[in-house]
């Protein structure tokens, strides 16, 4: 009795066996039929909802220019583009979540200039600015206007609003760091 | 600064030409390498007698690295397109920014001069994070 395998056995070890090739050929097929789809995938998009992260609080500019430009983006891709606002962190936590989004063209981000300035300024980003983000367009790019109050006699650049004596300081080195500050701070919170 | 507080103030156009219009402020110059056609009489600050004093407010759209380059072409295309709407380019207009299209490569070679001017400024400055 012992090692011959009884009619049972054996009828079932065959159908183990022929559920193993089923499955392995099952397996190829699937392997197979996703093949065209990986090919056709790029073509195919969008084929789901593509999020937009603002790295800022709602009603910014950064904000308004992502929600004037997502719908027509999404008439024009078929697919509704959704305005996802992940303030923080001077923009630095929503740049972070699509850093670590799949790369599948299915999270974007609003990128302004905070997102550059915040290179510099913090050292320890857990990701990197120029590394880990492929530039898709440019959309706006604008001018702030440097102005004074009509109180304040300075009608040029060169003609300062006090006497140059008293601005020395403030006229060779503390200009830039206000300005440079001032303007992280403008860009930041819009 | 239209009440008086501050000397000076860096804005938009928007949010400035009003003032200006109403005698309250005075443009003294704008930051980016050409005038505004928002602010089309207020000069450059190159034009105003100083040299080196840029600043572009910008926006643009980034994705994950290793997005596919079929995928970024095509959010590309479509992006040039929109900006290329009238009602688009009014909106975004009345907000005080100029509709400047780039696409990724233009746009990329732009990024790395942002990230080359901003790092010169912050380190120059001593600007440190809040």
């Amino acid at each position: 009795m012992g090692g011959q395998p009884t009619r049972a056995e054996h009828e079932k070890r065959a159908i183990v066996g022929r559920r193993r090739r089923m499955a392995c050929a099952g397996l190829v097929l699937a392997l197979l039929s996703t093949m065209p789809a990986v090919q056709s995938w790029a073509q195919a998009y969008p084929v789901k909802p593509i999020r937009l992260v603002v790295p800022f609080p709602p009603g910014g500019a950064n904000d308004i220019v992502a929600r004037v430009i997502s719908p027509r983006l999404g008439e024009a891709l078929g697919q509704s583009v959704v305005v996802e606002n992940r303030g923080g962190a001077a923009g630095t936590i929503g740049a972070d979540l699509v850093e670590k989004a799949a790369p599948d063209g299915y999270t974007l981000l609003m990128t302004p200039v905070p997102f550059v300035i915040t290179q510099s300024l913090y050292p320890k980003l857990p990701y990197d600015g120029q590394r880990d983000f492929v530039p898709v367009a440019l959309l706006t790019s604008s001018s702030f206007v440097l102005a004074v109050g009509e109180k304040y006699a300075a009608r040029s650049l060169q003609e300062p609003s006090v006497p140059r004596k008293q601005n020395r300081t403030a006229s060779r080195s503390r200009p830039r760091a206000a300005v440079a500050l001032h303007i992280s701070q403008a860009s930041c919170s819009r | 600064m239209i009440a008086g507080h501050v000397a000076f103030t860096l804005a938009t156009p928007a949010e400035l030409m009003q003032h200006v219009r109403e005698g309250k402020a005075r443009a003294l110059a704008v930051t980016t390498p050409k005038r505004t056609p928002l602010a089309p009489d207020v000069p450059t600050a190159a034009e105003a007698g100083v040299r080196g004093f840029e600043i572009t407010v910008w926006y643009g759209i980034t994705a994950p690295r290793g997005t596919p380059a079929a995928i970024v072409g095509r959010l590309e295309r479509e992006l040039m397109a929109v900006l290329k709407a009238p009602d688009v380019r009014d909106r975004l207009t009345a907000l005080g920014l100029e509709v400047t299209p780039m696409g990724s490569e233009e746009f990329g070679q732009f990024l790395r001069s942002q990230h080359e001017r901003w790092a010169e400024l912050v380190s120059v400055s001593g600007a440190k994070p809040d």
